[in-house]
């Protein structure tokens, strides 16, 4: 301990040098989107960073899924909630722009209870004369839940926590590793039967240890 | 005193040998995965390489909606046994944008332990590989733990004979939410794949970590890149790091030096930045549409967030100030590559006229000698690493030396860059 503490200090100021000698090696990161839709995480309420025209953007929220149901694509309303709704994008004091997105507008009933996730969208298609402009969309996923009409945000982790939770196997190694149960769904066409690749044969692997657990 | 030798040792081995003779198995099973992803071809869309969006499905009890075959995908079979332990038979790669089958030797193998038929399951791992070879892409969790699989057990299909048809019944949905942790990592490996498929040949042979879902997508290092938790529905920003990968395996590099604070921190399409960082994100930029888009094909129209990426007229009226906008630099490597030779537009004064191959021109970074000074690959100069350098660097390697000039810097405007 007493061998750490005094490395500390040191390990701290060479730190401190590294960072003042290698000032340019920033992550190599992703484009930031000219219509960033900014989210707080807990509120219901969107800033939007424009740098496109604010009259060639339309903002749209569509439902994924509704009160723990997914919904299917083209469908227009799942439980008396409509999966589609325009949003009218608003400006403050101060020339930011913003989008309400209420689970619920107002004066409707509540949302039924459950869990839910929703696409908050923006849509943008160049003016005329546009330089150079393709048309193009933003997307922001939004989680939450309602309990007894109350709406709360959720995070991704647990959005996912609650309607796909992972159980676990052992795999190949004789290892607990997570794993999501598949789903199954009817054919609809005839299974082609093309030869797939082996690309490891199970035979070194195969112990009497190997078994599978959780499922 | 030799024959009986060998008579005693194949008798020995007929006794030993198991009742049954030694058949395969044939097991034949088709996987999609839910697919809502927004910057990507799809197949109505001319050029795409491999399309998302790729079929919509009307299910009866599964959520309606796109799905697409997780092309590249890695596939562990196992032997369900409901008294004993599962056996591992051994892990497949999907190649073609349908069902597919795995046949594997039975009888005598470790894993058969005297089972008469077995009664295979699909796993699907979270792991995906160009068709042909070259490295993985494993997804890995914010604690760097490697994700588990998907596994479809309680579908195995019961006593897999040889000679008849084990044909798994009906669709294995890898997801069928897009929002969920599971459903953005299926669409960022998949795709991940699409550009492992046009660049596997030319990438190191170690394993690529794809860390998801993280706060913000970047690349770390020649194999490790992270995609945000708010892009896994974006087929470009998976694909965009693994071009800053690529580019640090060709400089045999751990870093970029790609100086992108000159409009605060972060970087945008048309937001004018250092040369070095225009040229590092465009490349990267470029590598992403040409992973999902086929240059060859003239209908190809790659764009993202609004900037139209085969437009012939350059972004900026002024030619100067091009030389800053990733976006331009993204048309200059797409026109190198693209089939579809397009007039000088003004302010530009050169024609697209090169038509090189997609390995070829990654293939030019890994001439840059190491170091930091002028055309070498950490160039400290915020304009450093820039056009100027790739071209000069690699012009004893083009056949055609005007013509390389004049698309990727004349037509572009990419020649009023720093010459240093
Ligand atoms: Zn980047």
């Amino acid at each position: 301990m007493s061998l750490n503490r005094k490395r500390v200090p040191g390990a701290l100021l060479w730190a401190v040098t590294l960072a003042f000698l290698v000032p340019k090696l920033a992550l190599a990161t992703d484009p930031t989107s000219l219509a960033e839709i900014i989210d707080d995480g807990s509120t219901f309420r969107f800033g939007l960073a424009l740098r496109v025209a604010p009259n060639t953007v339309t903002v749209t929220t569509v439902y994924n899924r509704i009160a723990g149901a997914l919904v299917d694509a083209g469908a227009s309303m799942v439980q008396g909630v409509p999966v589609v709704s325009q949003l009218a994008v608003q400006t403050d004091a101060q020339g930011r722009f913003w989008v309400d997105a209420p689970p619920r507008p107002e004066g409707q009933p509540p949302l039924p209870d459950g869990v839910y996730s929703r696409w908050l969208e923006v849509s943008h298609v160049p003016g005329p004369g546009a330089r150079s402009r393709a048309p193009f969309r933003e997307r922001r996923t939004l989680y939450f839940r309602v309990v007894n009409g109350v709406a709360q945000r959720l995070t991704l982790a647990a959005y996912s926590a609650q309607v796909d939770p992972a159980s676990q196997r052992k795999n190949k190694l004789g290892s607990l590793e997570p794993a999501h149960p598949g789903v199954l769904a009817a054919r609809q066409s005839v299974l082609q039967t093309n030869p797939l690749p082996l690309v490891e044969s199970g035979t070194a692997y195969s112990t009497p240890d190997n078994s599978e657990q959780g499922q | 005193m030799k024959t009986p030798l060998c008579l005693t040792a194949a008798l020995a081995v007929s006794l030993l040998a198991p009742a049954a003779s030694a058949a395969t198995r044939t097991y034949c099973f088709e996987l999609l995965l839910k697919d809502e992803r927004i910057d990507c071809p799809t197949p109505s869309d001319p050029g795409a390489k491999r399309a998302c969006h790729q079929e919509f499905h009307n299910f009866t009890t599964q959520p309606d909606g796109d799905y697409t075959h997780p092309v590249g995908a890695l596939v562990e079979i196992w032997d369900k046994d409901d008294t004993s332990d599962d056996e591992y038979i051994g892990t497949w790669i999907l190649v073609n944008p349908t069902g597919g089958c795995a046949t594997f030797e039975w009888e005598g193998e470790s894993y058969f332990k005297g089972e008469t038929h077995p009664d295979p399951y699909v796993v699907w791992k979270s792991e995906v590989r160009g068709t042909a070879g070259g490295p993985k892409v494993v997804a890995r969790d914010l604690a760097n733990n490697r994700y588990g699989g998907v596994t479809w057990r309680p579908n195995a299909v019961t006593n897999c004979q040889n000679g008849a048809a084990c044909n798994q019944p009906g669709y294995l949905l890898v997801t069928t939410d897009s929002t969920t942790e599971r459903g953005g990592r299926a669409m960022s490996l998949d795709s991940s794949q699409h550009m492992l498929q046009a660049y596997s040949s030319i990438l190191e042979a170690e394993d690529i970590d794809m860390v998801w879902p993280e706060s913000g997508s970047a690349a770390f290092n020649q194999n490790k890149y992270q995609v945000s938790g708010t892009r896994g529905d974006q087929a470009q920003s998976a694909a965009h790091e693994l071009g800053h990968v690529l580019q640090m395996q060709q400089f045999d590099e751990d870093d970029l030096s790609s100086d992108c604070s000159l409009n605060g921190s972060g970087h945008s399409l048309e937001l004018t930045e250092y040369e070095s960082c225009a040229t590092a994100e465009g490349w990267a930029g470029y590598v992403a549409i040409a992973s999902l888009w086929d240059p060859e094909n003239p209908g190809s129209a790659p764009s993202r967030f609004g900037s139209d990426f085969v437009e012939a007229e350059p972004i900026a009226p002024v030619c100067t100030d091009n030389k800053g906008l990733e976006a331009q630099v993204v048309k200059a490597f797409w026109d190198l590559d693209d089939s579809d030779n397009e007039l000088a537009e003004a302010p530009a004064g050169q024609d697209d006229q090169k038509n090189s191959t997609t390995l070829d021109i990654a293939l030019r970074w890994g001439v840059f000698p190491d170091g930091t000074a002028n055309r070498e690959d950490r160039e400290s100069d915020p304009d450093g690493v820039n056009l100027w350098d790739y071209h000069i660097n690699s012009q004893s390697w083009w056949a055609n030396l005007d013509e390389t000039r004049q698309t990727l810097l004349g037509h572009n405007c990419m020649g009023t860059q720093d010459t240093n």
